[in-house]
C-alpha cells in the first residue's frame, strides 16, 4: 500500500503532508508516558509486518496490520505508523521521503476506524469475532479505496491503476480479517488490560 | 508483556520476507539466466520482463519460477522486471561479468544485509522510545 516518490503531483504530495502533520501533531500531544512502550511495539509490529508475503495464485500479498494497530493504539496509531513508515522509507526504499505524508494519511486513517469499530460493544462470542474479524477486513477496505482515490486524483492515466490497487488488496482484507480475529482472541486471554487501555485511547 | 512481545518480533526478523522485488542475472555459454523474486518462497512468477538489447527491445515474461533465459546480441543489456503495484526494478548487465556462483553470492549478501537492517530499525524504535520516555521525565 506504499505509494513510490515520482508517482504523485506535487499538490497532492502537499495536501497530504500537510493533513498528516497535522494528524502527527495531535498524535504526539496525546502521547502518555505509559504508552510509549505499547506505541513502540505496535510500531515494530507494524514495520515486520510490510515484510511477510502470504503468496496468492501468481502473484504476493503483504501483511498491513492498519487495523490490528489503530484497534490497540487508537490515535496514537498515526505516530507508530509514522515511525515504521519512514524507517521503511530510509532504510528500504519502501514508498519515500516525498510521499511519507499520503502514505501516512492512505494507512492511518484506516487505523481511527478500526478504533471506533474496536470500542462497539459485543456480548455474544460470534459478535466478538465478527466485529474483530471487521477490525482487521475494514481499515484495509478503507486504505484501498484511499489508495484508490488518491491514484485517481493524481489524473486519468492511473484509473486502471487504482483500479488494479484495490483488486489486489481484496485477499489482503480477508487474510487480515482472519490474523485479526486470531490476535484479539490471542491478546484476550494473555493480556486483557491491553483492551481497557484501548477503550481510553 | 511487552518485553515477551519485542523479543518474539526480533526473532521473527530473522524470517520475514522481503517486500521489495529483487533481480538477478548471470550468463552462461553466451545465453543470460535472469532470476526475479520477492523472496525465496514468492518468485516474480510471469511477471513482465523489458530488455533493451542495443537498439532492439524484447519484452518476455518470466515462468513460474520467475526465471528467463534469453540469448544477447549485445555485450551490455538492460533488464527491467515489473512486479506490478509499484514493485519495479531495473539493472545492467554486461556479459560473462558474473557466474552463477557469483549471484548465489551476491543473494546471500543480499538477504543478510536485510537481516541487519531489519534489526537495526527495530533497535532505532527501541532507542525512539527509550528517548522519548527519558525526555518525558526530563520534562517533568
Amino acid at each position: 500500500m506504499h505509494i513510490s516518490e515520482g508517482v504523485l503531483r506535487p499538490e497532492i504530495l502537499i495536501a497530504g503532508a500537510a493533513i498528516s502533520l497535522c494528524a502527527l501533531a495531535y498524535s504526539l500531544k496525546s502521547l502518555k508516558n505509559d504508552d510509549i512502550p505499547t506505541v513502540s511495539a505496535f510500531s515494530a509490529l507494524f514495520f515486520l509486518a510490510s515484510f511477510v508475503h502470504v503468496p496468492i495464485g501468481i502473484t504476493s500479498v503483504h501483511l498491513i496490520l492498519s487495523g490490528f494497530v489503530g484497534a490497540f493504539l487508537g490515535v496514537r496509531a498515526i505516530l507508530a505508523i509514522f515511525v515504521a513508515l519512514l524507517l521503511q522509507a530510509l532504510l528500504f526504499g519502501f514508498g519515500g521521503l516525498s510521499t511519507l505524508g499520503v502514505n501516512l494519511f492512505v494507512l492511518s486513517t484506516p487505523a481511527l476506524l478500526a478504533s471506533l469499530l474496536f470500542r462497539i460493544k459485543a456480548a455474544k462470542n460470534w459478535q466478538k469475532n465478527l466485529l474483530w474479524f471487521g477490525v482487521g477486513f475494514l481499515p484495509i477496505s478503507l486504505g484501498a479505496l484511499l489508495l484508490s482515490f488518491v491514484l485517481c486524483l493524481n489524473g486519468d492515466n492511473f484509473i486502471t491503476a487504482a483500479k488494479i490497487a484495490f483488486i489486489a488488496h481484496i485477499p489482503v482484507m480477508l487474510i487480515e480479517g482472519i490474523i485479526t480475529l486470531f490476535a484479539c482472541r490471542f491478546l484476550l486471554y494473555v493480556k486483557p488490560s491491553l483492551f481497557e487501555r484501548s477503550a481510553r485511547a | 508483556m511487552l518485553r515477551k512481545i519485542f523479543l518474539c518480533l526480533l526473532l521473527f526478523a530473522g524470517v520475514v520476507f522481503a517486500h521489495k522485488i529483487n533481480l538477478f542475472a548471470y550468463d552462461e555459454e553466451g545465453e543470460i539466466f535472469v532470476e526475479s523474486y520477492f523472496s525465496k518462497s514468492a518468485p516474480c512468477q510471469n511477471c513482465p520482463v523489458e530488455i533493451k538489447d542495443g537498439e532492439k527491445t524484447l519484452k518476455l515474461l518470466t515462468d513460474d519460477d520467475g526465471k528467463l533465459k534469453f540469448k544477447p546480441q549485445n555485450s551490455v543489456v538492460s533488464i527491467s522486471v515489473d512486479g506490478g503495484m509499484g514493485h519495479f526494478k531495473e539493472i545492467n548487465y554486461s556479459l560473462k561479468s558474473l557466474t552463477k556462483e557469483q549471484v548465489l553470492s551476491d543473494e546471500n549478501d543480499e538477504r543478510a544485509a536485510q537481516g541487519w537492517k531489519i534489526a537495526l530499525s527495530l533497535s532505532i524504535i527501541a532507542l525512539i522510545a527509550l528517548l522519548s520516555l527519558a525526555f518525558k521525565r526530563f520534562k517533568k
